[in-house]
């Protein structure tokens, strides 16, 4: 798709944007479907003050998700201080000077985003942190359709169907993880959450197959 | 601050995946490294419960799943009804087989959970299995087969998803073990014992020793206490060395004191009593001690007689045997002792061999007999040369089982065709009588006349080799079937040097003529294995034997025929039985080594099978019920056909037959 009146200056954000469609016909069959699977560690929670430390990708196509083709990146952050979150991530200022530029990271990041579906788990505050670094270097957020697997199982999963309690969360990765019986690698870090999203979701996905008892659509997928 | 080195963060889910793939074979039987190398190619793939991951019939996309959870269930459908042929379970590999063979699916995959799948490029995965021994050996004799075993079996038994290798762990004890438990006590034989005075002379005793065939005499006195031993060793010593006269008395030069024991005390301290005092044999006595009467002697010979029916012992009491009564006893008893060595685990080709030298040997005696009795007619036959052949199974010292007898004569001939025929006459006298005393034994006469009492059997050495050249020339079913039971042929009995000529013939000139190797070559390729074409087995539709299947024609027929005409190709002539012939094709023809040695062990298999069905059944064990046949076995039997294609595939290639519809 080409903007005639508008041109990216950097040639990956222009290639990113052009490839990246806003739309797809809700009957695109599950197959033909590319999608991403997304999870970054932070410092924080708060999204203008807080930074990425560590993101991984790991495409899924043809209802595979490929190991071999995950990749992770590690932020170079200079000015980061040991906050609890570092507890839990474990990802220590020392490290985070050894990390990539932030700039580069999102350069070699939308190549894989490009076309992509992006899926996660709590992918909204990660498409948030990441659409503010991509605000910072280059004024235009991503403009990928995202599917939150938390959702996906809230709709698949009878234990976590929707109640109408105002004090009912999504629920996170280990419980999700657990009612399907899944270990989780590597908890905590953007390899092993990367990998157990996109368990979840692919059975996410074979579940609602089940339920439909028809191959899946894009438009059985809640994204938005 | 600037970036150091941007440190790109090594993937740790490839390695964590090879992690869980090297749990189990055949990646645990890889490198390390190539197992990780592999998992960067690994691709993850969900189905859910009641989806089917792959369709029989359906072509393999070049993919190996390696089933990381969960569990499926293979679906074998045939005639419109479906039917649960196997399970798999975490940690197996599924579509192998299909992928190996490059071959559709022969069964449907059905996820009987939720099922996390990791799946391997199979070229990659291939290549490393081809290229790692152990993995590869893995991969051949385990999964490859039991993928392919048609037999129906309960999810419960195969939950474990590990195959217990091919063994007879724990099936039953040791053959030492087996012989000790029936040799526990001394027990006094029921017979007259040859005994002697001391007064007697060197002479008397030296006489009494040879007519009963013992190598030493006991020593009494008159109320028949022991007082020595005169053993062999003991005259050669007094008589011939020491030079004493022949008339000395026997108390001069036997040994004494004597050792004695009681009657029913333990046979192990008796044989470790006279290894640490050296002597040779001991006296049971009444109470045990010297100032009793004497019961018998106990040797170490005793032991192993009185040891079940050891081999040994057989063999010492056939070369005794004086009447037909005795030597029908003494087949029944090497069979009971074939079966018991077969049941304890003994390889069938040892016990083959076992009971070709007994039955050889109650060959011998049963010639002489008939010998003997002829010369009482008298009839002498020291004007003839002749040599007693074994042939067929008997030749290959396969003979376990009484079933029937392979046997002919080659007789050197005079030239003058009119002497041969009256040779040939006065022969036949001879090998009627003994074919007849073998009836009485048990063995029964050859359904195809392959006797030496029959005179197409009967030949002399030009006419033997006459016979071979025609079937040279004209390989034709009928006289190629005469050929290949001689081409087994083995020396029993009379003249050897008549034999050697003939085996020698047949090792140089078979191999030249290829119509006769196509032949041989035809007969291993034509034996149908009795799978159809999705592996499960075939039964015998016609016939009497209707829902049996024949282990004889469709198993060891092949590989019997297999390993002659190789053996014939290669000219390796030390050997008889199959089993041999294949441990010697394994160790001189490289390229053959591993099919030999998967040969070797599937022929074995096949005849214990046999023998045991034989043996249960009481007769030949030809024809084996699969209903009957247990798990394992039935598992046992489909690797064994498995081989079986093997090796005619290897035929078919090496010897230019085209390849047959199956």
């Amino acid at each position: 798709m080409k903007w005639p009146f508008f041109q990216h200056p950097e040639p990956e954000v222009a290639r990113y944007l052009a490839g990246t469609p806003r739309r797809l016909s809700r009957n695109t069959p599950f197959s033909e479907l590319s999608f991403l699977v997304l999870d970054a560690e932070t410092t924080g929670f708060n999204l203008s003050t807080d930074r990425l430390l560590s993101v991984a990708a790991m495409p899924v196509r043809h209802g595979r998700a490929e190991a071999g083709g995950l990749r992770s990146w590690l932020f170079h952050q200079p000015d980061v201080a040991i906050t609890a979150a570092t507890r839990i991530h474990t990802i220590l200022p020392s490290d985070s000077v050894g990390g990539t530029p932030e700039r580069q990271v999102l350069q070699e990041l939308l190549p894989a985003a490009t076309g992509a579906l992006i899926v996660g788990h709590h992918i909204g505050f990660d498409i948030g942190m990441l659409n503010a670094a991509m605000r910072r270097h280059f004024h235009t957020p991503l403009r990928n359709r995202t599917l939150d697997t938390a959702l996906l199982s809230m709709r698949v999963l009878d234990a976590f169907r929707r109640t109408g309690y105002s004090n009912q969360r999504p629920p996170g990765l280990d419980e999700v993880c657990a009612h399907l019986g899944l270990s989780i690698w590597e908890r905590h870090t953007a390899d092993g959450d990367t990998f157990a999203t996109a368990q979840i979701f692919l059975l996410l996905c074979a579940r609602l197959r089940r339920k439909l008892g028809r191959d899946l659509v894009l438009g059985d997928l809640p994204f938005n | 601050m600037k970036p150091s080195q941007p440190a790109e963060p090594v993937n740790r889910i490839p390695l964590r995946i090879a992690e869980e793939l090297r749990r189990f074979p055949p990646f645990s039987l890889l490198n390390p490294d190539v197992v990780a190398s592999l998992a960067t190619h690994a691709t993850v793939q969900v189905w859910v419960k009641n989806e089917a991951i792959w369709r029989q019939g359906v072509i393999p996309e070049g993919q190996l799943h390696f089933l990381a959870k969960g569990r499926v269930e293979y679906h074998w459908n045939r005639e419109g009804h479906s039917e649960l042929v196997d399970v798999r379970d975490v940690g197996d590999l599924l579509g192998l087989t299909a992928l190996a063979e490059g071959v559709p699916y022969q069964v449907s995959a059905i996820a009987a959970d939720d099922c996390l799948i990791y799946s391997l490029p199979w070229k990659e995965v291939g290549a490393e299995i081809e290229n790692a021994d152990d993995a590869r050996n893995y991969v051949r004799r385990h999964l490859f087969w039991l993928t392919r075993v048609g037999t129906a079996i309960t999810p419960a038994t195969s939950a474990d998803g590990v195959t217990t290798p091919a063994g007879s762990a724990g099936r039953a004890k040791g053959i030492l073990q087996a012989h000790l438990d029936s040799a526990q006590v001394v027990v006094a034989r029921n017979h007259n014992l040859v005994t002697c005075a001391p007064s007697a002379t060197a002479t008397e005793a030296a006489t009494l020793m040879t007519h009963h065939q013992l190598e030493s005499i006991v020593v009494i006195d008159e109320s028949r206490h022991p007082l020595g031993f005169v053993h062999a060793t003991d005259l050669v010593r007094h008589i011939l060395v020491d030079g004493l006269p022949p008339s000395t008395a026997v108390e001069a030069i036997m040994s004494s004191p004597v050792l004695a024991v009681p009657e029913f005390s333990s046979a192990i301290a008796a044989t470790l009593l006279m290894m640490q005092k050296r002597v040779p044999q001991l006296c049971i006595t009444e109470d045990g001690t010297t100032n009793s009467p004497v019961l018998d002697i106990w040797s170490d010979r005793a032991l192993m007689k009185q040891s079940g029916y050891h081999p040994a012992g057989l063999m010492r009491d056939l070369g005794h045997v004086t009447t037909l009564g005795r030597a029908r006893e003494l087949s029944d008893e090497i069979e009971r002792l074939a079966g018991l060595y077969l049941s304890a685990g003994v390889s069938s080709v040892v016990v083959g061999q076992i009971c070709a030298e007994l039955f050889d040997e109650l060959l011998h005696r049963l010639l002489q007999l008939a010998l003997a009795e002829l010369a009482r007619g008298g009839e002498n036959y020291d004007d003839v040369r002749w040599a007693w052949l074994s042939v067929g199974s008997d030749g290959r010292r396969e003979q376990i089982l009484r079933t029937d007898m392979d046997n002919a004569i080659v007789f050197a001939g005079t030239g003058d065709s009119e002497h041969d025929e009256a040779l040939r006459e006065k022969l036949l006298r001879l090998t009627q009588r003994v074919v007849a005393m073998l009836v009485d034994c048990g063995i029964s006469r050859c359904q195809g006349g392959v006797m030496a009492s029959n005179p197409r059997w009967c030949r002399s050495l030009d006419e033997w080799l006459e016979e071979l050249q025609l079937a040279e020339l004209n390989p034709a079913p009928a006289t190629m079937l005469r050929a290949i039971v001689l081409y087994d042929m083995r020396f029993v009995s009379g003249d050897e040097s008549l034999v050697g000529p003939l085996r020698e013939t047949i090792f140089t000139r078979v191999p030249k003529s290829p119509g006769v190797m196509r032949r041989l070559a035809e007969l291993v390729v034509n034996a149908q294995p009795p799978l159809n074409f999705s592996g499960r087995f075939v039964i015998e539709r016609k016939g009497r034997k209707e829902e049996e299947f024949d282990l004889k024609g469709r198993a060891i027929a092949p590989l019997r025929d297999a390993a002659r005409l190789w053996v014939l190709k290669h000219g390796l002539s030390h050997h008889y039985s199959t089993g041999s012939r294949w441990v010697d094709l394994q160790n001189n023809v490289p390229e053959l080594a591993e099919l030999a040695q998967l040969a070797r062990q599937s022929y074995d298999e096949l005849m214990r099978m046999r023998v045991l069905n034989g043996l249960a059944n009481g007769d030949s064990g030809r024809f084996v019920d699969p209903e009957k046949l247990t798990k394992l076995d039935r598992a046992r039997l489909s690797n064994v056909f498995d081989v079986i294609r093997m090796v005619q595939n290897q035929v078919r290639t090496e010897f230019g037959l085209e390849l047959r519809l199956r």
